[in-house]
């Protein structure tokens, strides 16, 4: 219906190079990802590609300035929003956790709980659905120095290999979801460029089907 | 402390000038169109007691709600919409009109949205609500108003995506959940994500049907709905999707099949639709700019059974895009500015009525001589200016 490019966001950093890599293996001409400089707004092929901090790609996506976005489902998960989720890449997997000092039961006792995240909204929805009250306080940098601390009981962060955690005494005491790089769809751009927008995410699906 | 006197709240705005023309024109428009259609006004109070919209199939989350309280400590919230106001209004004070109503509004809505996310918690639609009737012919006659007035507020590239509420509905029946995880499977269907469905239904121990698996993927053009026919086993789903191929026969008749799309995923966030659901959207937004469907329970949770069908526009983003296009009539200025020597202040408003009469736009001059009269049109670019005195000096500048 439009002649304008198809916009894509994609979460600068560790998702960034294999989501290059996979728009590679579609086959997209990714010279000017591989070699960005200062610009912000880069083309490939038909495309025009953003590359914005992970909260930013929700934004973005969700009030239409860029249709699609590649994002982490921690994002997702935090900041929740508007937008169809279409596909799983399969790659960043990791997982959102319940973590605390080695050996101590979290759940046992009556006392007031304290749990120390970078994703207070996660934490909070976790225990919203355990109907427990706990206090929930945000942390910016390494989480795992809480607990070391004794200003926390426990952590919720995300989780790769445990090797973090296990290195500061601490372990996983639940799962709480599993975290992978997602495609996200603006709803307007998915009803008006339907055809174009399909032909992408069925590109990127069959390309992650290769390489994951 | 006068902290917060010179900003407003997070989520409103002023609308100034030009805004405000490209908002009347745009109210104006879609007025005529309901009009000529029938449909007459109504004004809801903007507040209304919270049952309105949490004891009745709407059941808004409170955390979505502007509340407060009236002096009898009653809890009271700010409208987050006008259908139910609109509802009760059909049930209780035109409880004797006779059935369908044609009723339509401009109201501004109220919604907490997420801090700093870029929404507007003031949002102000139009909106039509057909009461009192049901079936095919209502659901084109609605259907057909909305593409009418999408239409009459310029917007030439949109899509009115089309479901039913029904489907859902039905496919989830079969299925012995709590409400939570009902409404997680609602959202993992909305934002069409078949791997947290997946995820969902698994976790849960849920065996679901094909069809309902399918649910995320069911959308795109017509096809969908013979696709959907083979899957779909439970009668009231099947029931559904027939009856939205039969609307789809009209849609063509009226050779409206480019604006539509079909989604029979759209599970909509309102939990009053019961059948016929859709929602627009258009070139140059990212949010929809229209959403709609059938509500057969609303009118019985206010006392008066009856079904009922209707939709809202967001008059804040067809002007604002009316405004981007270029379309909109500003206001112009005036052409004279009437001054009138000491003593002839009279004689000055006097003439600016007769000048006004014979059509023009005048103001009135609050300068303390005429001199000064004469600087302020040529800084306004007013370009004639009528003095009063003794005798009526007219000059042009």
């Amino acid at each position: 219906m439009s002649s304008q490019k198809i916009r894509i966001a994609l979460t600068k950093g560790r998702l960034e190079k294999q989501t290059v890599a996979l728009f590679e293996t579609i086959g997209f001409n990714c010279a000017q990802l591989n070699s960005k400089g200062r610009r912000l707004i880069l083309p490939m092929d038909d495309y025009e590609v953003v590359l914005a901090k992970p909260a930013d790609v929700l934004t973005y996506v969700e009030h239409g300035a860029c249709d699609v976005g590649v994002v982490g489902k921690d994002t997702i998960l935090e900041m929740g929003g508007t937008h169809y989720e279409m596909l799983d890449l399969g790659f960043g997997r990791c997982r959102f956790a319940l973590a605390g000092p080695k050996g101590v039961d979290f759940f046992h006792g009556f006392h007031e709980r304290v749990v120390a995240t970078k994703y207070p909204n996660v934490a909070k929805h976790f225990f919203e659905r355990k109907g427990m009250d706990v206090r929930i306080v945000k942390i910016e940098g390494s989480v795992e120095l809480a607990p070391l601390l004794a200003f926390a009981h426990a952590i919720v962060d995300i989780v790769e290999t445990g090797g973090t955690l296990r290195e500061n005494g601490l372990e996983v005491i639940e799962e709480i979801a599993p975290i992978s790089a997602r495609v996200i769809v603006n709803k307007a751009s998915m009803k008006l460029r339907r055809a174009a927008i399909e032909e992408l995410l069925n590109n990127m699906r069959l390309a992650a089907q290769v390489t994951g | 402390m006068n902290r917060y006197a010179r900003i407003t709240p997070e989520g409103t705005k002023d609308y100034l000038l030009e805004e405000c023309d490209a908002i009347e024109q745009t109210k104006n428009a879609l007025a005529g169109v309901f009009q000529s259609r029938g449909y007459r006004r109504v004004m809801p109070p903007h507040l209304e007691f919270i049952d309105v919209y949490r004891n009745t199939s709407a059941s808004w989350l409170t955390e979505k709600l502007y509340t407060l309280t009236d002096s009898r400590g009653r809890l009271l919230a700010l409208r987050p919409d006008a259908t139910s106001p609109i509802a009760r209004i059909a049930a209780t004070r035109m409880r004797d009109a006779r059935l369908p109503l044609r009723l339509y509004y401009h109201e501004t809505v109220f919604r907490r949205s997420r801090l700093y996310a870029g929404h507007s918690d003031a949002v102000l639609q139009s909106g039509v609500e057909l009461l009192g009737a049901d079936g095919l012919r209502a659901d084109l006659e609605i259907f057909l108003c909305a593409v009418d007035a999408l239409r009459a507020c310029g917007a030439s590239r949109f899509r009115i995506e089309i479901g039913h509420a029904g489907i859902f509905k039905a496919l989830v029946a079969a299925i012995d959940i709590d409400d939570v995880t009902k409404s997680a499977l609602a959202q993992a269907i909305e934002s069409k994500n078949s791997d947290e469905l997946e995820i969902l239904l698994q976790s849960n121990a849920i065996t679901a049907t094909d069809a309902f698996r399918a649910l995320p993927r069911l959308f795109g053009d017509e096809s969908v709905l013979r696709k959907a026919k083979t899957l779909f086993r439970a009668s009231e789903a099947l029931q559904a999707v027939e009856y939205l191929q039969t609307l789809i026969q009209y849609v063509r008749e009226l050779d409206l099949m480019d604006y539509v799309d079909i989604d029979l995923g759209l599970v909509h966030g309102q939990s009053y639709y019961t059948g016929f659901v859709f929602r627009g959207y258009m070139e140059g937004s990212g949010l929809p700019v229209l959403s709609g469907g059938r509500y057969d329970q609303l009118l019985r949770d206010f006392g008066r059974p009856a079904p009922a069908i209707g939709f809202a526009l967001d008059v804040h983003v067809l002007a604002q895009a009316s405004l981007l296009r270029g379309e909109v009539v500003a206001q112009s200025l005036p052409d004279i500015l009437v001054f009138g020597m000491d003593g002839f202040q009279a004689t000055a408003l006097r003439r600016l009525h007769q000048l006004e009469s014979e059509g023009h736009r005048c103001e009135y001059s609050i300068a303390k001589t005429k001199e000064e009269a004469y600087a302020y049109a040529a800084a306004r670019k007013i370009p004639r200016v009528v003095v009063l005195g003794g005798g009526e000096l007219e000059e042009s500048i």
